[in-house]
């Protein structure tokens, strides 16, 4: 401390006759003023977007020996399975067969191995709980392994970064990102938009879709310290009501307490219009998701058995189900997808229950016994668009065939094909939508993915 | 000793009811053969019936075919109680087989009004399904919900709503009962017993005749026989092929350590690798690792698919010669050809291993020297 005042005196000592000269003490260097790092790389390959598709996307595009770059502006990889904490991406089999494998089920067969978790017994029919066959893991070695998978690939990673202008060029696009203490020009061959928003396809001047009211947003965390069996359900779900009715509780924010304190906070909160598109409206999904989990614990804690309730763990951001959808060269329709339609461009499998969450909850719709939808290439490729594919929820799609592709299994299958017909088309200066069915099947098959293939 | 074997469901007449009740409900089982031996075993079962004895049902070779329980105890809920009185049937690997009403005897719902066919039925089904959502309820939740939005469960999770598919329509309770008490803890009693008179004969037995979920428990157990014959090598590897994907994986990985040194087995697994689907490819490399040698013509059969293979799969087998130490020359020349291909990432891979071989053979140096130049100008 004597110390400190004293280094306090001989600065404002020196300071009254000093003229901008800083003074520099034992052990300081004195560091030239900071610049923005301004710098142009090239690629042939760029994801934007290292969540569940743009990781899959990326590690796809490294290994079939493209120079690629991926872009991600927050500090980790995985997105929604990892930073959003919802660490359940399925779902990988349907009616006892795998339909998408590959890249992202690698990632999640190592994460389960790595953590000796199980998986499920997908030999059994999950009847109307398909949440039997969905695979938990651990969302932090996830996102390591992801990583590790990333760099092996060859990709060059840029986090805290983010697209500030895409321009077309000649051969493909001119990306300008904005990061801390960068800016950085990219050019491309081929630009992959798994921004999962449609960030990119926006900002590249195709049109995007929007719902005017969209699914809500869940603030992912786990509650613990009560034990389930001496819980007084009815005077709970009373005393909630009361609260609901005070104005003091949001009904809509988590429509069963009952549910709540069963599932121990995963996966029970909706947050309405939860957007993570831009800075603003993630900050302000965020906030309301934070608030709302303050609100509920302290409610909780008021109660008898409740009193001792924890907040074991919160993540960092929100999860968000629906923002933009990007106008496509096709788009899947409920129809299409209820029917398992298969097209002659299907490119990956997707299978979920059509899951619409609402202010008044959800009721998964099931699929008929045998059918598993497929995703035509076209869906990833906004309409009028060169060398611009997307992957992730937001391809082309109506509101209710996206409650179901936009679940992770499908985003990975998605993330690897979109990834391959870019490598295709980069290799063979086509468009991705001219590379042959053929050699895009192939090329996804031999790194593990699995194409539908149409009955004849 | 009934026979209770092999037969699934058999109607009789129950005097007590009056009408035609079917009160035997079996699942197909893997034993036709009747047992002709009773073991029985006192147990914790951990639940709150008043019986404690597990019978173990084995056949003239010692092989068990069936467990039971004699239930009997009450079913109590806002103070009115039911009687339950009736057999319980276990598989030999836990999973449950059956029940059956002792003669005259009869189930009944909270109203006393007896168990109509369908409602045995759907009793039956419910409890063969181990992956019930009754499991994660209380006994005390089992309030059934009809029709209130505000009950509407807001997550992709089991509701009360949904649990009124998985009870008997007015015995939420008899039902709840029984399924905890068919996958509680006498499951794992049952396995544990079969585990210690698993040999040869009856792993065979199972993968022969039982469901995937017996496949599985045998293959799983395999490992640990003192021997296998041929006929049963035979049915593992056929079993290694199956579009399964859960029981393709257990008999890729069952193998014991002292078979997976055999040429054979070990030819079985590169031919999964050049035939199987992407997982199947994948754990069968993964049990390359596991022998201290491979065999020469396991190497020969690899080197022969490095070509084909991409991404993680080729990182993998380069792995598994690195670590086996394979540095025959013709092999090591041969994936120094790899070298030359336009997959950066594969020829890569490829670079990377040679650089930890390190061989002094002038024409993979030259390759890889070729190689370094051609990334340097990229």
């Amino acid at each position: 401390m004597t110390e400190k005042i004293k280094r306090r005196s001989a600065l404002a000592a020196l300071g009254s006759i000093s003229f901008g000269v800083p003074t520099i003490l034992k052990g300081e260097r004195l560091s030239v003023p900071y610049r923005v790092d301004k710098k142009t790389i090239k690629t042939e390959i760029l994801v934007i977007g290292g969540g569940t598709a743009g990781v899959v996307a990326a590690i796809q595009a490294g290994r079939a020996g493209r120079k690629t770059v991926l872009v991600e502006n927050g500090s980790q990889l995985g997105g929604v399975t990892t930073t959003g904490g919802v660490n359940f991406p399925g779902i990988f089999f349907a009616w006892g067969k795998q339909v998408i494998g590959g890249i992202g089920w690698e990632l999640v067969q190592e994460a389960v191995a790595m953590n000796d978790d199980p998986l499920p017994n997908v030999s059994v029919p999950h009847g109307r709980q398909h949440w039997r066959h969905q695979v938990r893991v651990n969302g932090q070695l996830y996102a390591l392994l992801a990583e590790e998978k990333v760099l092996d690939a060859g990709v060059e990673v840029r986090y805290y970064e983010t697209p500030v202008s895409i321009k077309p060029t000649k051969n493909g696009w001119q990306v300008t990102t904005i990061g801390k203490g960068t800016e950085t020009v990219i050019e491309t061959n081929q630009l992959i938009d798994c921004t999962g928003n449609a960030f990119a396809t926006a900002m590249a001047g195709f049109p995007v879709l929007r719902e005017a009211d969209t699914q809500p947003g869940t603030l992912q965390f786990r509650l613990s310290g009560y034990d389930l069996d001496t819980l007084d359900f009815k005077m709970i779900q009373s005393r909630y009501e009361e609260e609901v009715r005070k104005g003091n509780l949001v009904k809509k924010e988590f429509l069963n307490v009952a549910g709540l304190l069963r599932n121990y906070g995963d996966n029970v909160q909706h947050i309405a219009g939860a957007d993570s598109t831009t800075s603003e409206t993630h900050t302000s999904a965020n906030l309301r998701g934070r608030a709302s989990l303050m609100r509920m614990l302290r409610f909780l804690r008021t109660l008898p058995g409740l009193e001792k309730t924890r907040l074991q763990d919160v993540q960092n951001e929100i999860a968000v189900r629906e923002t933009f959808r990007i106008d496509g060269q096709y788009l899947i329709t409920h129809e299409d997808y209820v029917t398992g339609k298969v097209y002659d461009d299907a490119v990956s499998y997707s299978y979920y229950p059509i899951d619409l969450h609402d202010d008044k909850g959800v009721i998964p719709r099931h699929l008929v016994e045998g059918v598993v939808p497929t995703i035509p290439l076209r869906a990833l490729v906004p309409r009028g668009s060169r060398n611009f594919l997307v992957a992730g929820r937001c391809l082309s799609s109506d509101r209710l065939a996206n409650s179901a592709l936009r679940v992770q299994a499908s985003c990975m299958g998605m993330g690897q094909a979109a990834a391959a017909a870019a490598a295709l088309a980069c290799a063979s200066g086509k468009t991705p939508l001219e590379v042959p069915h053929a050699d895009l099947k192939n090329l996804l098959e031999t790194h593990g993915a699995i194409v539908p293939v149409k009955n004849t | 000793m009934k026979r209770i074997m092999g037969m699934a469901l058999i109607a009789f007449v129950s005097e007590a009811a009056g009408q035609a009740v079917p009160i035997r409900y079996l699942l197909p089982s893997v034993s036709a053969d009747t047992g002709v031996n009773a073991v029985l075993f006192e147990e914790d079962f951990a639940d709150s019936t008043y019986s404690n004895i597990l019978y173990q049902h084995l056949d003239r070779d010692s092989i068990p075919v069936f467990y039971e329980r004699k239930i009997k105890t009450s079913v109590c809920f806002d103070g009115k109680c039911r009687l339950l009185d009736m057999s319980v049937y276990w598989k030999p690997t836990g999973g449950y087989l059956g029940f059956e009403m002792p003669q005259g005897e009869f189930l009944s719902k909270t109203d006393h009004e007896p168990f109509r066919a369908e409602d045995y039925e759907k009793l039956h089904a419910i409890l063969a399904d181990s992956l019930s959502p009754l499991a994660d309820y209380s006994f005390f939740e089992l309030v059934p919900e009809t029709g209130n939005p505000d009950q509407v469960d807001a997550v992709s999770s089991a509701t009360l709503k949904d649990i009124v598919d998985f009870i008997v329509p007015g015995a939420a309770f008899t039902t709840y009962r029984l399924w905890h008490l068919v996958h509680g803890r006498t499951r794992q009693l049952v396995s544990a017993h079969s585990e210690r008179l698993l040999n040869e004969k009856f792993a065979l037995l199972l993968l022969a005749k039982g469901s995937p979920g017996d496949q599985i428990w045998g293959l799983e157990r395999a490992g640990n026989l003192q021997a296998w014959g041929e006929l049963f090598l035979l049915r593992v590897m056929r079993l290694g092929e199956s579009e399964n994907l859960n029981l393709a994986a257990a008999a890729i990985r069952s193998f014991p350590d002292r078979l997976l040194e055999t040429g054979e087995v070990q030819h079985f697994l590169v031919q999964r690798i050049e035939k199987g689907g992407y997982p199947q490819k994948k754990m069968a490399l993964a049990e390359l690792f596991k022998p201290e040698k491979l065999c020469d013509s396991t190497v020969a059969g690899l080197v022969e698919l490095i070509p084909e293979m991409n991404g993680d799969l080729l990182a993998d087998a380069l792995a598994l010669l690195f670590e086996k130490k394979v540095d025959n020359l013709p092999v090591i020349r041969k994936l120094a050809v790899l070298l030359d291909g336009n997959n950066r990432y594969n020829s890569g891979k490829v670079y990377s291993f040679l650089e930890k071989v390190n061989s002094s053979d002038a024409e993979i140096r030259k390759k890889m020297a070729e190689y370094k130049l051609r990334r340097a100008k990229q």
